[in-house]
């Protein structure tokens, strides 16, 4: 049988039929068979002495390792049914991955053609699109089935179904079902799915949504207030999710002042916003704080945390010039394009430059490469430092060359172009040349940040605005449109990719206006829906049918529980009474900030925050002096009151207003008057007032934003 | 499964001798077919003791060829699927052939010489040979993919001591007489010194920073520049060449290339070092300054495999699709 495989394969070679091009015809069989994955030949360093590229993302090694390599081993041109490739993929030969491809099967047959034919590579042909059909479909029910079809377009004009060489995955394997050999998918979950269709260098990702529920829900009537509800209510809709109602106000004060300026709102801000009975009170005040400067010092607190300012060792001066110039563009509601563009391109004395400062972040060129593209693009060039990034479009050339830009500075204390800098290309083993990620090579010889920074802030690019606004949403929302924030990608595609792109226009349309968009943000019915789950959309974690409650970052907290217990916390050597999103590094020495969980900014804080820490980290909140010490402590708030002698219904009132921003509702009225009644004597019921006001302190209402 | 996997080698090769004669049937019918069809590449050649001519090895088996013209003598049949090294023994009666069933069996097929009668097989590596090397008239040592090395008399089927201590597989194979040290090299970057009577593990030396391709020992010869210290030179993926002084265990220097270089041999005054490469350049090195003095394009594509000629000064390379091109350094190749 096989040799008439070889005699129909050396009739072929020479019968005219056209030759197996490496490139596009043998690197597919591999990455079919899952010869080419990081858990198998494509690791980092290869399985069982034989390495290839990720996925096939670089076709020249791969045909290196095949066939030029340990003098040709794998490949046998004298007797192609003898190749090792062969006699190990079909396991003829002993395999650690076991049985790949069947004898006399397409791929191994491809092979054996390829073989035969003289093992080459011509690069006859190269891929310039890749299309799958459905790239989305809403599906009746479980157990429905969806065909993928996958058709690949070369330059040569040639257009070939490639589904049986496309790879199918689903994000979620127990919700879809794919078959490899029919690429038919059997849906197995209700919800938004996610499959990513691989073929060559491309990947696809196909959006399988199978409503939640049986019965349609019409939101037809609920309030748009703009674009962003468009989108919302249209998902929610296909989804046949029903949303919960608007917030309270009292509940949609507190929240707006939480996200806006970091702070609770207090009594008089209470007062004034009850009594406003303008029907327009919430744009108004989205106005007012926005306006605030406890904006700017809150929103210089985010931006810190994202450009992870903190001292050096043995250099404060760096840091605290970061902070101040960071603050400084924050209330000149500087652009942030321009904002951008001054970081890139800052140089000279990091103690009186305050940007030139995001060039001592980070160690070495490939990192400030990884923290510039993370930061700037919400994308992970780091993946390609190694290899060609397996689920993106990212290159090492486009990852070293990066890094080469950067490594033309001298990043010690005074930033400096270093025209000696390098990194070595891993795969060259030579100099990188400096690179636009994704486009053109850049002189070695010049500074490259200009250009970095002239395309990056381009109108057109297609990350830098995503990245930001995505984050802004995420702040304001608690979940980003695409997770995690610093990963955007077209296999990790945004819940909402509609709603991510028109946000992006709109905050470039108006001058990357940082306000601009958070204030587009919280003036949306999605903001301001309320935090109570319905039945049918409890489960409901990221299409926004009701407000997510999320924990407050541990400066907030900490800010908040000097707020509430009157007692300031002492940082470090800052005056009593500074509070923690204004200080400018989070070295400064605080325990209290320690237990809270706060961000030591030396890799992304973009993680889960705050009270969402570990148990040890609640048992110290909750049983540790952070609280205890200042629930008691004389000069605080409930001993003032207690001296001020109000009665025990006035104290429960004013700090639920001050804590939850409402007055206890009359069960929990009813509940502390009678535990508080039925004290023994004055200092039973002041120790009754210090649980009341500790179980205020902990309960999650009052740890969260809802 | 031992069984089963012998059943299946003794079917894989009747198979095998079977669809030679079909396929070499097939080709003379098919010339036009097979015209364009890529030749197996030369990866092992050794001169023979009378330096009248050269045999060359690949997947394709042995061939006698004639010097200087390189006409084919004859073919030598050989059970081995890859030829990765060849090597006649000091008293010239014994051809070696390195190679085997690659990531299944290392063989050594041995030959008489004139001969060329097949007269043992050496089985004892689970990988590829991947170098082989005389350290008298009777006995010599193996090197595998298998990373181990073991050492054989001629004698006796069966493996006289196994060398472990490299730690991915062993490429490279090189005895100095004098000092009666083996040494070895391999993908572990790791040159490795031993002592060939005892087996014993001398010392490791380190600096390559990839895999090592091939070693070469420095000839002897009455000129003052070859005595001294031993002196050995090895190539790696890292594009180096260094010399090396194994018996103290000192790297003497290096030479740095623009292409990793595949094959290492000494002139036989040892003058100079040649080396080809993946570019497919012949490279010639002075060993005093690591100079490059010479560089020849040679082959297309990579030069695996590279033999000086005893007495006449001129080189022999093999590379991809069969090529072999003999060169004259310091003038044009013929």
């Amino acid at each position: 049988m096989s040799a008439f495989v070889l005699l129909m394969a050396v009739l072929a070679a020479g019968g005219g039929e056209t030759p197996v091009d490496f490139d596009t015809q043998v690197i597919p069989v591999f990455t079919k068979a899952g010869c080419n994955t990081g858990a198998c030949h494509g690791a980092a360093v290869g399985r069982g002495g034989f390495k290839l590229s990720l996925y096939g993302g670089d076709p020249a090694a791969d045909y290196r390792a095949i066939v030029l390599e340990l003098k040709g081993r794998r490949i046998n041109l004298a007797q192609p049914d003898d190749s090792l490739l062969l006699l190990k993929s079909t396991e003829s030969l002993e395999h650690g991955g076991g049985y790949l491809l069947p004898d006399e099967g397409a791929g191994a047959n491809r092979l054996r053609r390829w073989i035969a034919a003289g093992a080459e590579r011509v690069q006859k042909r190269r891929l310039v699109s890749f299309q799958v059909q459905p790239k989305r479909r809403v599906a009746e029910r479980v157990g429905s089935i969806v065909r993928f079809k996958a058709t690949a377009r070369f330059n040569d004009g040639a257009v070939v179904d490639a589904t049986p060489w496309t790879v199918f995955t689903p994000e979620d394997a127990a919700a879809i079902k794919i078959d490899p050999e029919t690429a038919v998918a059997t849906l197995l979950r209700r919800g938004r799915q996610i499959v990513v269709a691989r073929y060559l260098d491309r990947v696809v990702p196909i959006e399988i949504i199978t409503p939640l529920a049986d019965t349609a829900v019409d939101l037809a009537r609920q309030p748009r207030n703009n674009f962003i509800d468009d989108h919302v209510l249209d998902l929610l809709a296909t989804l046949r999710l029903p949303v919960s109602p608007a917030a309270s106000h009292a509940a949609f004060l507190r929240r707006l002042t939480l996200d806006l300026t970091g702070r609770l709102p207090s009594l008089a801000a209470q007062r004034a916003y009850a009594e406003n009975t303008n029907s327009g009170k919430r744009q108004q005040l989205i106005n007012r704080l926005l306006a605030s400067e406890e904006f700017n010092e809150y929103w210089t607190f985010q931006l810190a945390k994202l450009l992870r300012i903190r001292s050096q060792p043995e250099d404060t001066q760096g840091a605290l010039a970061y902070h101040r110039w960071l603050k400084r563009q924050v209330s000149a509601a500087t652009p942030y394009d321009q904002f951008a563009r001054e970081i890139l391109l800052a140089s000279g004395d990091t103690h009186k430059v305050g940007p030139a400062n995001f060039y001592r972040t980070v160690g070495g060129a490939r990192k400030q490469a990884e923290f510039a593209s993370e930061l700037f693009m919400g994308n992970r060039l780091r993946c390609a430092n190694c290899h060609n990034h397996p689920l993106d479009r990212w290159t090492q050339d486009d990852y070293h060359g990066l890094a080469a830009m950067f490594a033309k500075l001298d990043r010690g204390r005074v930033i400096k172009i270093n025209p000696r800098g390098k990194v070595t290309h891993p795969r060259t083993g030579a100099a990188a040349i400096p690179r636009i990620p994704g486009g053109e090579f850049l002189d070695p010889n010049q500074d490259g940040r200009e250009a970095f920074a002239t395309w990056l802030t381009d109108r057109n690019n297609p990350y830098f605005a995503k990245a930001i606004v995505n984050r802004l949403w995420k702040a304001l929302l608690g979940r980003g449109l695409v997770e995690p924030t610093d990963d955007l990608r077209d296999t990790n595609p945004a819940t909402h990719p509609a709603l991510l792109a028109a946000l992006a226009d709109d905050f470039v349309e108006h001058r990357y206006d940082l306000r601009h968009t958070l204030r587009r943000i919280t003036s949306s019915a999605t903001y301001g829906r309320s935090a109570q789950a319905l039945p049918q959309n409890a489960a409901d974690d990221r299409y926004y049918s009701h407000a997510l409650t999320r924990p407050l970052p541990a400066e907030v907290l900490a800010d908040a529980i000097s707020d509430l217990t009157g007692v300031a916390e002492q940082y470090g050597d800052q005056p009593l009474g500074a509070r923690a999103v204004a200080l400018f590094d989070p070295k400064i020495e605080s325990e209290s900030l320690d237990i809270l969980g706060r961000c030591a900014r030396l890799e992304s804080c973009e993680t889960a925050d705050g009270a969402a820490g570990g148990l040890t980290r609640k048992l110290h909140l909750f049983n540790g002096p952070l609280l205890n010490r200042r629930i008691a402590d004389s000069s605080g708030r409930l001993a003032k009151l207690l001296t001020a002698e109000r009665t025990p219904e006035e104290i429960v009132d004013a700090f639920y207003r001050r804590a939850l921003s409402r007055p206890p509702t009359s069960p929990e009225r009813e509940f502390w008057n009678r535990t508080v009644a039925g004290a023994g004597g004055q200092k039973q019921q002041q120790e009754l007032l210090e649980d009341f006001l500790w179980s205020l302190l902990t309960c999650r209402a009052f740890v969260t934003n809802h | 499964m031992p069984f089963v996997r012998c059943q299946q080698k003794f079917t894989r090769q009747l198979f095998h001798v079977l669809k030679r004669l079909f396929v070499g049937y097939v080709c003379l019918n098919l010339l036009a077919a097979c015209a364009g069809a890529a030749e197996p590449p030369i990866t092992a050649l050794a001169f023979t003791p009378d330096a009248g001519a050269v045999v060359v090895g690949s997947q394709a088996g042995l061939v006698v060829r004639s010097w200087p013209d390189l006409q084919q003598q004859r073919k030598i049949a050989t059970q081995l699927v890859n030829v990765l090294d060849l090597a006649f023994s000091p008293n010239g009666k014994f051809l070696a052939v390195a190679g085997g069933h690659p990531a299944e069996e290392g063989l050594v097929e041995l030959f008489d010489w004139p001969g060329g009668e097949s007269i043992q097989i050496y089985s004892g590596h689970r990988d590829s040979v991947a170098a082989i090397v005389w350290t008298s008239n009777s006995t010599f040592a193996t090197a595998s993919l298998d990373r181990e090395i073991i050492l054989w008399e001629t004698t006796s089927k069966k493996p006289v001591r196994r060398l472990r201590g490299h730690s991915r597989g062993v490429t490279a194979l090189c005895y100095l007489a004098n000092e009666q040290l083996l040494i070895s090299a391999g993908i572990d970057r790791n040159l490795r010194v031993w002592e060939a009577a005892s087996g014993k593990l001398v010392r490791s030396l380190n600096n390559h920073t990839k895999e090592v391709h091939q070693l070469a020992t420095r000839p002897r010869t009455s000129a003052p520049h070859t005595s001294g210290l031993a002196m050995a030179a090895s190539v790696g993926d890292d594009r180096t060449v260094r010399l090396w002084q194994p018996s103290i265990g000192r790297m003497v220097r290096f030479a740095q290339l623009d292409a990793a270089p595949l094959a290492v041999a000494w002139l036989p005054d040892g003058s100079r070092i040649a080396v080809t490469t993946t570019a497919g350049d012949l490279q010639l090195i002075d060993p005093d300054t690591v100079e490059i003095v010479q560089k020849i394009s040679a082959v297309e594509g990579w030069a695996y495999s590279l033999a000086a000629h005893p007495t006449d000064g001129s080189l022999l390379v093999g590379g991809q699709n069969g090529q072999l091109r003999r060169i004259i350094p310091g003038g044009a190749s013929p």
